[in-house]
C-alpha cells in the first residue's frame, strides 16, 4: 500500500510508514544547508520552482535543510533519508549531470562516512547527480548506520525505484 | 366590515410584533455562543463529549490508521506516516473556528508537554477547497507539522473542529479522541487515555518491556548474570 505524491513532473509513490515532502526551493543553488534562518521545508517554494523531495522512514521534523539537517541528527541506526534536489535546467549540460536517469541501483560501497554533508557518528552518505527529462537533479542519501549498510542499501533503492521524473 | 379590518390589523401587528421578538431572542442567543467562543459558521465539534475513547470507526481504522497524504499550506505535498514506537496526536483545527483559536496559541508554545511517549504533534486542517490556506499558513506554528487533508477528517469521521485523535504508532489503533474547549482539559483527557491504553495490556508506546527483552536474550528469573555481586554465580544466596 503506498501513496502517491505528485508536484511538477516528480512524482513518489511511498509505502507504508515511510514519510515524504515533495515541494519547492528557492536557493540559487542546492549547494548549502544552512538553517540559520530556521525556515521550514514547507516554506521553499516560489521562484525558480526547483523541485526538491525528502523521503524518510522516520518522523521528518518541519524544519530542516535542503540537505536533511535537523532530521539526519534524529536518526538511529535502522534510518534512512534521502533527498533528490532539483538543479538549475542551465547546469543539465554541465560534466556534472552528464548521467541520464535516475540511480536506482546504488551499492554498499558507494556509501562512506565522508560522503555525509554533516558528519555524524555512525552514519554513512552517498550523493549522485544526474539529469531527467532535460532537468538536472542531485540524489543525497544518509544511512543512518554504516554498518548495517547491507540491510539499509536494498531499502533505499527500493524506495529509489519509486520516484518517477516524466 | 370596519370592526373586521380593524380587529385584522390589531392581528398583523401582534404578529409582527412576534416576529421581532423571536428575531430578537435569536440574535441574542447567537451573541451568547459568540461569547461562549462556540462558533455556528461551521461544523464543529462542540456537541461531541470531552472524553477520549477509542470511538472512530471509519474505513481507515479497520486494518490500522492510515498515514496521513494531503498538502502543505503554502506548500507542496506530503505524507506523514504514523508508525513507530510512539504516539501521534492528530489536532483537528480550523482557520475560522473561534474555540480552536487557544489550540492554535497553545501549540505554539515550543515547550508543550503534550502526554504519551515521545509524542508527535500533527496538525490536520481540511483540503484548501474548504479552508484558508493563507490563514492556516499563517496560524501554522513553527515546528508543528501541519497537513491539509479532508481525507482523513472523513475517514477518521471527525465531526468538526476541534477534535483530537491519539494514535498508538506501534498497534497503528485509536486509543482515544474527543473534543473539549482548552489544551489543559484535552491534555488531562489524553493522559487518561494514555493510562487506559496501558491497563488494557497495549504497552503504550508498544515497546517491548524489560521481561520481555530479558526473556528474548534468553535471561529468565534467576539467571546468574543477574546477579553479578555474587563471585560464585550462586543465584539463590542473592535472591535471598
Amino acid at each position: 500500500m503506498s501513496d502517491e505524491l505528485t508536484l511538477d513532473g516528480v512524482s513518489v509513490a511511498v509505502p507504508r510508514g515511510w514519510e515524504a515532502e515533495l515541494g519547492y526551493f528557492t536557493q540559487p543553488h542546492p549547494e548549502s544547508d544552512d538553517m540559520a534562518d530556521g525556515r521550514s521545508f514547507s516554506t521553499l517554494h516560489g521562484g525558480g520552482k526547483r523541485v526538491l523531495l525528502h523521503l524518510a522512514n522516520f518522523a521528518l521534523p518541519t524544519v530542516r535543510g535542503d540537505y536533511g539537517s535537523g532530521a539526519v541528527e534524529m536518526m538511529d541506526g535502522g534510518s534512512v533519508f534521502i533527498a533528490l534536489l532539483e538543479w538549475d535546467r542551465a547546469s543539465v549540460d554541465d560534466k556534472l549531470f552528464a548521467r541520464v536517469g535516475l540511480p536506482t541501483e546504488l551499492r554498499t560501497d558507494d556509501f562512506n562516512p565522508n560522503g555525509l554533508q554533516r558528519r555524524l557518528p555512525g552514519q554513512a552518505g552517498a550523493q549522485r547527480f544526474f539529469q531527467s527529462g532535460g532537468r538536472a537533479f542531485g540524489l543525497y542519501v544518509v544511512l543512518g548506520s554504516y554498518r548495517r549498510r547491507d540491510v539499509l542499501v536494498p531499502e533505499v533503492n527500493r524506495l529509489l525505484r519509486t520516484i518517477r521524473i516524466d | 366590515m370596519t370592526v373586521l379590518v380593524v380587529l385584522l390589523g390589531v392581528a398583523v401587528g401582534l404578529l409582527t410584533m412576534l416576529v421581532f421578538g423571536l428575531l430578537r431572542t435569536h440574535a441574542e442567543i447567537l451573541r451568547a455562543l459568540d461569547r461562549a467562543g462556540i462558533s455556528i459558521d461551521e461544523p464543529t465539534a462542540q456537541g461531541a463529549p470531552a472524553v477520549l475513547g477509542p470511538q472512530p470507526t471509519g474505513p481507515a481504522t479497520s486494518g490500522g490508521v492510515v498515514d496521513i497524504t494531503g498538502t502543505v499550506p503554502g506548500g507542496g505535498r506530503v505524507k506523514v506516516a504514523l508508525d513507530g514506537r510512539h504516539h501521534t496526536l492528530l489536532a483537528f483545527l480550523s482557520s475560522g473556528c473561534r474555540t480552536c483559536q487557544a489550540f492554535w496559541e497553545a501549540f505554539a508554545d515550543p515547550g508543550l508537554d503534550v502526554p504519551g511517549i515521545d509524542t508527535r504533534l500533527v496538525i490536520v486542517a481540511q483540503d484548501p477547497a474548504h479552508d484558508s490556506e493563507s490563514r492556516l499558513a499563517e496560524l501554522a506554528p513553527t515546528g508543528v507539522r501541519i497537513v491539509c487533508s479532508s481525507a482523513t477528517w472523513q475517514s477518521l469521521d471527525v465531526p468538526g473542529s476541534p477534535f483530537f485523535v491519539m494514535i498508538d504508532g506501534a498497534s497503528r489503533t485509536v486509543i482515544g479522541s474527543g473534543t473539549a474547549t482548552g489544551w489543559d482539559q484535552v491534555k488531562g483527557l489524553l493522559d487518561q487515555a494514555v493510562l487506559d491504553s496501558g491497563m488494557e495490556g497495549t504497552r503504550p508506546h508498544g515497546a517491548p518491556s524489560v521481561d520481555d527483552a530479558l526473556t528474548a536474550a534468553g535471561i529468565g528469573p534467576g539467571h546468574p548474570s543477574l546477579y553479578p555481586d555474587d563471585p560464585d554465580g550462586d543465584s539463590d544466596e542473592a535472591q535471598s
